[in-house]
């Protein structure tokens, strides 16, 4: 087990660097660089000389090599460069957006295990009932339904209908709860309605067969309460796909996240990729997909890791 | 193939063997046991009569200014127009063109070079399986549509950028399906015999492993459309994709969601219905031909 988590911990940096010098040298393959993305715009004129002096500014002008180390080198010691579509060191645009992201994937997280998980149960427990169908069909339309539709649907029905208008002025939840939830309600609901699909298909078919097996009619026999039989001898049984799931689901988060900022303008993590890329802020943009990378890799590891926490049987070797 | 098999070894030997008739027996064995994956089969098979002849079905041309802005559903224009006067029915027919030509071929492209890299990687083994691995972990460490906005924001927007982006971000989970099959396979006796009176390792790959995975990589390939429609929507509709003067449903669902509620809320809510039964469709096509065919992959998508 020890050996087995160590040999995964080792293989992210790994994969850190691998991803790092790909990406690295795409951007730099492409034509174009930041300085003319920054001065295409209309209205925008710059002598040459101007836009060496940039480039030298911001080392683009040595091989592609030296610059690699360069970032990386200073990468490891905390300093992420300088954004010049944000005008701000990266980091600092960092600190302003993770947090709302974070917020965000993790309401969409908590909201529909809470939904689907529920849902799941009562459909498998009451299976062929009115509540089984509407579940079945809840969940087939979370999994079909693209995430910007029902974004953009439910941003145009609150426009319309409420007057509703997406803030731009943000507040912390620490700063003021309502104000934040205020804001923050709408997105996190677009991915609830997605991620509670899954959960719910998952749990459904998990109690399914779980309900069918012999130390549930034991437990039953024994004079159980159908709730504890239920809640502790079944679900407990049927939890453990549900994370492996949860694990695997966050890219599909991320990416449903990333759409539901820009729609919502929440300025988060997705919105701040989407214009990195629009300005080829390189500095930006590798910072990003270094980020997203090491999220995935490490829930990954992670979830492999709560397997064998809930369910013992399971060791790696 | 399987089905035809299971579809009554009687049956097979009282009739003279066919082709056809085979094929015939198997697509009724389907409809009878995966009901739901024969109904996204014939959903599938529309959408590809649509993708070829839209001229047949839509009664304008998707760009021509028909009639006035916004008019309510008529005999003329069954589903209404949009904000230029454009038929909002002809335009969703021809939008299934552009999403079925982006969706098959990126599928296409994407997995069949998933499913050689596994196929080479997992035979030869050693250290180029274990680099194509780490490659593939590096490229599996990305949501599929973060990679393809990547790539499009990079490129030249259009349909061939798109269709490349999405290819690209489909290969490695296909070629880690394929690795672990061909591994198992390998090790056979048969592949033993065959490398014993000496034949090429092409000759064995793609004589002797590649037919043991053909269905899995029908399969695979039906999977993996609709998550490919839905990136090529999505992107569009963030205006990174295809231009907004082409007919897709992404376009029509951004265009549509400005003036909903406005004058018409069937102009989002059309699109969005044409890409859920698209992705319906092609999801459960998918899984009735997984359940058949290779039941070990339930649950891997």
């Amino acid at each position: 087990m020890r050996q087995y988590v160590i040999r995964r911990l080792l293989l992210i940096p790994v994969t850190i660097v691998l991803v790092s010098i790909f990406f690295f040298a795409m951007l730099r393959a492409i034509p174009g660089d930041t300085v003319t993305a920054l001065f295409a715009e209309p209205g925008g004129f710059i002598s040459e000389d101007g836009v060496r002096l940039i480039r030298e500014e911001l080392g683009l002008d040595r091989p592609v090599h030296i610059q690699y180390l360069d970032y990386m080198w200073h990468m490891i010691r905390g300093d992420l460069g300088y954004s010049y579509a944000f005008r701000r060191p990266v980091t600092e645009v960092l600190r302003q957006r993770l947090p709302r992201t974070a917020q965000l994937m993790g309401m969409a997280l908590v909201g529909g295990l809470l939904i689907g998980i529920p849902l799941g149960v009562l459909s498998a427990y009451k299976q062929d009932s009115f509540i089984d169908n509407g579940a079945r069909v809840f969940a087939v339309t979370g999994l079909t339904l693209p995430v910007f539709v029902v974004a953009a649907l439910l941003l145009s029905m609150l426009v319309r209908v409420f007057d509703w208008m997406p803030s731009l002025d943000y507040v912390g939840p620490h700063e003021d709860f309502i104000g934040n939830m205020k804001i923050m309600i709408w997105p996190a609901m677009v991915l609830i309605f997605g991620e509670a699909a899954p959960f719910t298909r998952l749990t459904r078919s998990q109690m399914l067969e779980v309900i069918r097996e012999d130390y549930i009619r034991t437990a039953r026999s024994k004079g159980l309460g159908e709730r504890v039989v239920i809640l502790r001898h079944a679900l407990r049984n049927a939890m453990l796909p549900i994370i492996t799931v949860a694990g695997l689901n966050l890219s599909r988060l991320m990416a449903g996240a990333l759409i539901t900022e820009v729609v919502f303008e929440v300025r988060g993590m997705g919105s701040a990729m989407v214009e990195a890329a629009e300005l080829l802020d390189y500095v930006l943009l590798q910072s990003l997909v270094i980020i997203t990378a090491l999220t995935i890799l490490v829930i990954n590891l992670l979830t492999d890791l709560t397997y064998s926490w809930i369910d013992p049987r399971i060791r790696y070797a | 193939m399987a089905e035809a098999r299971a579809a009554g070894a009687a049956e097979l030997f009282t009739q003279p063997r066919s082709r056809w008739r085979d094929s015939w027996n198997a697509v009724k064995w389907f409809a009878r046991h995966k009901p739901i994956g024969f109904a996204g089969g014939i959903i599938v098979l529309i959408l590809v009569y649509l993708a070829i002849f839209p001229w047949t079905v839509a009664p304008y041309d998707p760009r021509e200014l028909a009639g006035e802005r916004f008019e309510n559903p008529s005999s003329d224009f069954i589903l209404g127009t949009d904000d230029l006067g454009r038929d909002v029915f002809s335009r969703s027919i021809w939008a299934a063109r552009v999403s079925m030509r982006v969706g098959t071929i990126s599928v296409f492209i994407g997995i069949t070079f998933g499913v050689a890299l596994g196929l080479v990687a997992a035979y030869i083994g050693g250290a180029v399986d274990l680099a194509a691995q780490r490659v593939v972990d590096a490229w599996m460490a990305f949501p599929g549509l973060i990679l393809a906005l990547f790539w499009v924001s990079l490129l030249e927007p259009g349909i061939n950028t798109i269709t490349f982006a999405i290819a690209i971000t489909l290969w490695p989970s296909s070629s880690r399906v394929i690795r672990s099959s061909v591994l198992a396979i390998k090790e056979t006796t048969y592949i033993e015999a065959a490398r014993a009176i000496g034949c090429s390792t092409y000759r064995i790959l793609f004589r002797h492993i590649f037919p043991n995975i053909v269905a899995l990589y029908v399969v695979l390939i039906s999977l993996a459309v609709g998550g490919a429609i839905i990136v090529e929507a999505s992107l569009t509709f963030l205006g990174l994709g295809i231009e907004p003067d082409i007919a897709t449903w992404g376009n029509m669902v951004f265009l549509g969601t400005r003036s909903l509620f406005l004058v018409g809320w069937w102009l989002p809510v059309i699109p969005s219905v044409c890409i859920a039964l698209t992705v319906y469709g092609f999801n459960m096509l998918g899984d009735g031909l997984r359940d058949v065919w290779d039941p070990r992959l339930r649950g891997s998508q």
